[in-house]
Order: C-alpha cells, then structure tokens, then sequence
C-alpha cells in the first residue's frame, strides 16, 4: 500500500498525495467565483467585448453588426426582431464586402468552437471549459476575443 | 433574464443573421477581377485577332479554289492576269500586318470584299470585249464556246466536247488552235493551285511568327517588369526601408487613437477600443512588414504541423490543440483599412502603418514625431513596443563568417529560415533555457525525429532547463524528460569561443567540451524596446526595464504603455514587468479600455503557459519566481499502478507504516529534514501532475498548474485572497489533482 509522504529540497517542500487523502471536502473557504459576463450586463447593456460575440463587434461591420443586434434585443414586436429587416439587410450587405473575414473556410470548426465556447461562458463553470491553451483560460474581463480560434464569426451552420 | 434565456436569444439571433446573410449569398456575387489577372488581358486579345483574322483568310482561299475555271476565265485576257495576280500576293502579305488591331481588322475586311467586286467587273469586261470581237471573227466558233462557258452545264457540256474531239484529232480532222488553248488552260490552273498552296503557307507562317513574336515580347517585358519589383521589394525590405504606405505623407494627419507597435498588445488594445467606442479610428504604427499576428505557435504548434512541403506555410495556419485549424494572423488583410482611407471611414476601423518607426512622443502638445520627421497628432496614444531579442556578447560581435551562422528567434522568417535549416537536416545548436529555448529544443527534437533530421543541442549555463522559473528538483526532472525526447541539453555551460570550421561553426564551451553545429539558435531572452523614452522624457525603470506606469498603465496623461515594455504597479504584488502573450493581451485590453476613459486598475492576474513536448504541459499565474520558497502538492498513482510497480513500493516502504495522514507525515519527514536529497528515478514518474504555491511572506503569490488545466480561475481566486494558510494541502484539494 501507498501512503502519502513529504520531501524536503531546501526551501522546496514536495508532498505526494494519494487519492483517498484528498477525498475529503477541503477545509478552505473562497468567494464563490464571479461569473464571467455574459452578451447582456448587469446594468441591461450590451457587452460587445463578450467572447460569445466572436469579434464581430469589432470588425469592419462592427458598426453595422451593432446596430442590427440592439435592434433585436431592444425589439418588442412579435416574432421578436421582425421589426429590424432593415438593420439586418444592411449587415448582410455588408458582411458580403468582407468575404474572408465573415465567411472563412474551414468555418465548420471555427463555429463550433465559437458555439462552444459561448457555452462554456453562459456556463459560468469554474476557470471555464476552454481547453485551447492559446485562449485565456477562465477569463473575469468579458473574455478574451483575439486569441479565440473564431475570431470572427460564430455563425451557427443551418 | 436568466443565462439561459440570453443563450437562447444570442443563439437565435446568430441564426437568423446566418440565414439573412447566406440568402443573397447563394445568388450570384459579382466578383471583383484581381488586378494580377489585368497585363495578361493584351495578349489573349491579341491572339484571339491572330486566330479570327487567319480564319477569314483560309475561308478565303477556300472561296478561290471552289471555282477554279473562275479564275480561267479572267486570266483569258492578255494583259490582265499578271496585274490581278500581283494585287493578291500583296494583300495576303500586308494581312498580318494588320493582325493585332482592332479597328485596322474590320478595315482589311473590307478590301477582301473590293477584290471580289473587281473580279466581276473584270468578268463584265471580258464579255464586253468578246461579243465585240465575235461580231469581227465569225470563223473562230470554238473560242466562242469556250469564254461563254460560266454555268455548271456549260462546262459539262464543254468537256463532253473536248471528248468528242480526241476521237475526231485520231481521225485527223481535229482544229490545232483548239488543242493548244486546252493545253495552255490546264497548265494555267496548275500554277493557280501552286501559288494559292504557296500565299497560304506563307499567311500561315507570317501570322505563326508575328503571334510568336509579340508572345514573346509581352511575356518578357512582363516577367522583366515583375523580376524588377520583386528584387526592389526584397532590397527595400532588407534594409528596412520598405514601408506601406509608400510614404509617410500619405499617412493621417491626426487621429484619434494612436498606437505605437503591431504586436499583440497593439491589436488586443484595439479590440477594447472598437468595442467601447464603436466608430474609433485606430492608427497602428509598426515597424514590422506584417500584420498582426501572435508568438506562441511559432515555437510550439507550427512545428507539429503535417504539412511539411509547404515552404513557407500558407498563412502559417497550425492545428490547434483544440483540433481546429487557424492562421498565426488575428485576422485576414481585408479586415483592416489602408491608412490613407483611415480619415474618410465612417465606421471607424483600424489602419497599420508597416515600417515606420517612432522617434519621439511629445505628451504635452500629443503630438508623435516618426523617424523621418512627419507629425501625427492624437487623443490617447499607446506605446507597445514590445521587446527585442537579446544575443550573447561574443556572438554579436563575431566576425561576419561567424554571424551569419547566428540567429535569433522571434518572427515567422526566423520560423521559415529555422525550418528550412531542420529540413535540411542541419545540427542546431539553442543556447538559453527558458521558455523560447526549451520549447523550441523539443519542437525541433520532434521535428527531426519525424523527418529524420539533425542533432539537437541545447547549451545553458544554469543546471537545468526553466531553472529561474520551476523549482529545482521540478527544473532537473524536466531536463532529463527533455533529454528523453531527444535533445542533447548541456548544463552548466556557455560559449568561449566560436570559429567558423567550412560549413560549420566550432563551438568551445568552457567545460572543455567542442561542439560542431550548422547554426546556432540565441534565446537569452529579450530587452523591452525603451528607444522612445530619451527624446520623450520618460522614465525607464532601472532594475526591471520597460516604461514604468501607474496602476492604470498610464505613463503620462492620455499616454499608455502595454506588453513587454510595460513596467507597471500591481496593487497586488507590487512593481513588474511580464513577458508573456497573455499578458499582452490583458494588458493591452486594459489600456484600450483606459484609453476610452475607463480609469481601471490592474486587477485581472494574468496568465502564462508553456508545453514541452507531449508529456509536459503547465499554466502559471501570478509571481513564479524560483528564487521563492515553493510547496508542491502531486498525486501519487492510484493503487493498482503502485502495487504494479515494485521499485515504487519499495520506494514507499521507507515511509514509517504508523504514519496515515498527510500531516503527520509532513511532520515526521520534517523532523528527518533531507536536504538536497536528489529525486530517485523511482520517482521520475511521480511529477505527473501536480500544483506548485510560491510564497512570499507565508502569502500565495504565485501558483503553477502542472499538467492541470482549466483551473486558471480558481487559481486567480486564490492568489487575490492574500491570505496565509496554514496548511496548503487542503488548499490543493481545491484543484481536484487526481481528476
């Protein structure tokens, strides 16, 4: 049988730990962990640097992006955004000047990995689900959208 | 609203874009020409009007040859052939030379068209002339006969005759005169058919040759043309003298948000402005001929990429450890707006400026001055200029031989150049054990074992590989995982001398041994590039480097610093300086956001990262600093793996049987106090995964994830308690090691 022990290296102390001693709940009290934010704020306003949004706040149709998505949130009528043709078209008229950066190739994985991540986010888990070491893992800033795989779009495929 | 119900709605939202977006795109999109398609556009031309204009000419000929006896005809005047003849030959030589111009083409058709007129004026003419002269030969019927033969029945009812008449010039009644014009017809439309044949042949080759020749000519001037501006490029850009645009001139006079380097710190600090600041106007200024693009892959996922024919590759897209594929670019060049376009937008975006350089920031007027004195004002302006790589004194001052068998590592062209060398099989020596060494020495062992390449050698005078950042038994370990997969560490050693030996350089160590290496690889860090802040009178921190700012990365007002040259306060743990891409991106997000007038403090603890081959792979937060006291809390294999393995029972059975309980084990080894006990190699496996606190004054101040991941955040939670614990154990129960 093994049992944990302890070793000494000077100032460096290593202990090796089995399992069953760290089976126990730990003693340690932390603050439960704050949330990362989600697309809508506390206050009700909209977080354009969330991570969910996959840059599109930011890119040349930032503008255009912005304002078809407030349109949609702030929409009353039914279905909801039906009122918003309008800024969508203009969106889509611009996201089709821009083809490499809202159409990429190889989307299939990007999106994925955009929907995921979103997931993950809303999620609120512990340091987040992210397993790409390029992101910022469990990131308390609103995300961290440069070194996202789909920097630039989260487009679900239909 | 719940989380899930703003899920539901972004979801929604991003679908119905999707399908908004994808409905016009099935339609047809006009698609811009690329410009590199427009010089070849003269030559297709052209060879259509030499294929259309030798068309109309061969159809021609055919015309001619179709009614022979036509021609037979005509020729029947004395003194009217040799001119008609003349006048053919001379039309089908100028044809050609008329062959590539448009208009000239629909001219030449023309005069086919006259020549077919003229004959029938000269059949006209004929007839005229012979009714007149029948009226005087009334005796000279054969002759008669013959010119009026112009139909189909005619001449088949001749030719019966010229039958008839053999049998007649047998029986000695034949007419000599009739016999002779016979003769001389046949003989006329032999040399017809010659000469058409002959015009023909020489059209051809007049027209083969002439579309040869201005092929050739287009070609050559075309590829002169492209040869000429390549090699300009290639010198301009060697020297550091190519710039886009092509002149400062044609740069802003004034913009709002300025910033002073390409890296990541620049484009995440842009992210954090566009998103606060929707129609921001960004200027980027880099002294770099890229885009932006991040580090890490170059020396860590490039080198796994299998696609290794590719030179250099596209994009330098690498595989994720996610699996999906991306590019080294944050975005594709369309993303970004041409600084000269940078005024007139609407909607605001970011323009790069490439090889320019900043020579002074003047924060009282806001004025920024480039190297070659243009002016740019602006609102707020960031410096992240990020650090250079530093080299070994001996080496940089080495003679030229020496140099150029030198590098050190940074950009995707020391990647290409590197990967070029390994491909060539080359022995690569890296000196430095840090991050950038050590990743790269296992990228490159890795690299050479899967394409049967070179030696790898790594040289450093510490005495173990990332000695200043794990603690020492950890950093040992970690050299001999790294000599197991393959590369030749040498400790405790450092270059005196170094000789070019033919292909080679001699390397002396101090420890007597002699290395013989294709290239040499120098990662001993890099120094925050601080040229700016003489001439801007700003203040350079002594012991750490890097322009020191407030907690608010404020170096003067509307003046910010971020990145590597950012030597900024912590609240938390003081004054520091982080060379770490995630701390770019923090760092620079945070700027960008003080930039929109935020006012926030540095309070989000960044992160860094690091992975050494397959087996080894650790996050760290906060101060990881080897020079602080550490505790490592790792999990022991489960009991089936030790009952397995003998030596490790044995191992353990030095254990006193009595003790059950972390604790007091960690006292009673406390009490026998090893120090310096070297790890066994029954232990090598036991630094599988595992958590490392650094202390400071009894305060976590750092930790280290060994081979743990997705628990950054609660680590970050940890560190920003600030609180003593007595028993870090129970802490490490909260990183779940075993899971």
């Amino acid at each position: 049988m093994s049992f944990s022990y302890c070793k000494e290296y000077g100032k460096d102390k290593v202990i090796f730990v089995t399992k069953e001693d760290h089976a126990t709940p730990s003693t340690i009290e932390l603050p439960p962990p704050e949330k990362p934010e989600g697309v809508i704020t506390k206050d009700g306003k909209i977080n354009w640097s969330c991570p969910c949004l996959g840059g599109m706040a930011t890119g040349p149709c930032g503008v255009d992006f912005r304002e078809a998505f407030s349109c949609f949130q702030n929409s009353t009528a039914d279905p909801k955004g039906s009122d918003c043709y309008d800024a969508f078209t203009k969106m889509r008229d611009c996201f089709q000047k821009y083809p490499t950066v809202y159409n990429k190739s190889g989307g299939d994985d990007d999106d994925d990995d955009g929907l995921s991540e979103a997931l993950d986010t809303d999620a609120g888990s512990v340091g987040g689900q992210n397993a790409d070491p390029l992101a910022d893992v469990g990131n308390n800033g609103g995300g961290d959208e440069l070194v996202s795989p789909n920097s630039s779009s989260v487009v679900p495929k239909a | 609203m719940s989380i899930w119900g703003v899920r539901c709605l972004t979801q929604r939202f991003i679908r119905q874009a999707y399908i908004l977006a994808n409905r016009r795109l099935l339609g047809p999109v006009p698609q811009r020409s690329p410009p590199a398609y427009a010089p070849l556009r003269p030559a297709h031309s052209s060879l259509y009007q030499m294929v259309k204009k030798r068309t109309l000419e061969a159809r021609t000929k055919l015309q001619a040859n179709k009614y022979p006896n036509h021609q037979v005809c005509v020729t029947k005047p004395s003194t009217t052939p040799p001119v008609e003849e003349y006048e053919t030959a001379v039309e089908g030589a100028g044809v050609p030379a008329y062959a590539n111009a448009q208009f000239q083409a629909h001219s030449q058709s023309e005069p086919l068209f006259k020549v077919g007129f003229a004959d029938v004026k000269s059949v006209c003419s004929a007839k005229d002339v012979l009714k007149s002269d029948s009226a005087k030969l009334s005796t000279s019927q054969p002759v008669l006969d013959s010119c009026k033969a112009t139909s189909p029945c005619e001449e088949f009812k001749r030719k019966r005759k010229e039958t008839t008449c053999q049998p007649c010039d047998e029986d000695g009644t034949a007419p000599g005169g009739g016999d002779g014009g016979d003769e001389e017809c046949e003989c006329r439309m032999k040399d017809l058919r010659l000469k058409c044949l002959l015009g023909a042949l020489a059209a051809l080759l007049a027209g083969g040759f002439l579309a040869w020749f201005m092929t050739r000519d287009t070609d050559d001037s075309e590829a002169k043309k492209a040869e000429a501006e390549e090699e300009e490029r290639k010198r301009r850009l060697v020297a550091g003298l190519a710039t886009s645009p092509p002149s400062s001139e044609d740069l802003p006079k004034h913009v709002p948000y300025l910033i002073i380097g390409g890296g990541t710190a620049a484009f995440s600090a842009f992210r954090a402005i566009k998103s606060n600041d929707a129609t921001a106007k960004v200027l980027m200024i880099s002294n770099e001929f890229r885009k932006p693009y991040m580090r890490p892959p170059l020396s860590k996922e490039l080198w796994y990429t299998p696609n290794p024919n590719e030179d250099p590759i596209k994009d330098y897209r690498f595989k994720q450890w996610t699996g999906s594929e991306r590019s080294l670019f944050f975005e594709p060049d369309e993303f970004f707006i041409d600084p000269e376009d940078l005024d007139d937008n609407a909607n605001g975006g970011i323009a790069v400026a490439q090889g320019f350089s900043v020579k002074k920031v003047d924060a009282q007027k806001r004025i920024v001055t480039l190297n070659d004195g243009y002016e740019i004002s602006y609102d707020e302006c960031l410096i992240a200029t990020g650090c250079a790589p530093k080299n070994l004194p001996m080496l940089r001052d080495a003679p030229p031989s020496v140099l150029e068998k030198v590098m050190v590592y940074r950009t995707p062209d020391d990647f290409d150049r590197l990967r070029k060398l390994a491909a060539e099989k080359r022995s690569i020596t890296i000196v430095g054990n840090g991050f950038i060494g050590s990743e790269l020495a296992c990228s490159l062992a890795h690299y050479s074992r899967e394409n049967n390449g070179g030696k790898v050698y790594q040289v450093f005078q510490e005495n173990a590989n990332m000695s200043k950042v794990l603690p020492n038994y950890l950093s040992r370990w970690t050299t001999a995982k790294m000599e197991a997969q393959g590369v030749c560490v040498i400790p405790n050693a450092s270059i005196r001398s170094a000789v070019r030996d033919e292909t080679n350089l001699k390397l002396e160590l101090n420890n007597g041994m002699t290395l013989m290496s294709d290239v040499v690889v120098v990662c001993v860090g890099c120094t925050p590039n601080t040229d700016l802040a003489g001439p801007s009178r700003l203040e350079v921190d002594r012991s750490l480097g890097g322009f020191v700012v407030n907690a608010e990365l404020e170096a003067r007002r509307n003046l910010y610093v971020a990145g590597d040259a950012s030597c900024f306060f912590d609240p938390l743990l003081g004054r520091r300086r982080v060379e770490h891409h995630d701390h770019s991106v923090v760092s620079g997000r945070l700027a960008g956001e003080n930039m929109t007038g935020a006012k926030k403090p540095y309070q989000h603890q960044s992160m860094f990262w690091s992975d050494l081959g397959p087996e080894i792979g650790y996050e760290g937060i906060g101060l990881v600093d080897s020079s602080l006291p550490t505790v490592g809390v790792f999990a022991l294999p489960s009991e089936s793996a030790t009952r397995v393995d003998q030596l490790s029972e044995s191992s353990d059975s030095d254990v006193p049987e009595t003790s059950t309980s972390s604790s007091q084990s960690s006292k009673s080894d406390a009490g026998a106090s090893q120090d310096g006990v070297t790890c066994d190699p029954d232990e090598a496996g036991n630094y599988g995964k595992g958590v490392i606190f650094y202390l400071k004054n009894d305060k976590i101040v750092g930790i280290l994830l060994w081979n743990l991941f997705n628990r950054i955040g609660l680590a970050r939670t940890i560190i920003n308690q600030n609180k003593k614990y007595d028993d870090l154990n129970e802490v490490a129960k909260l990183f779940e090691i075993h899971a």
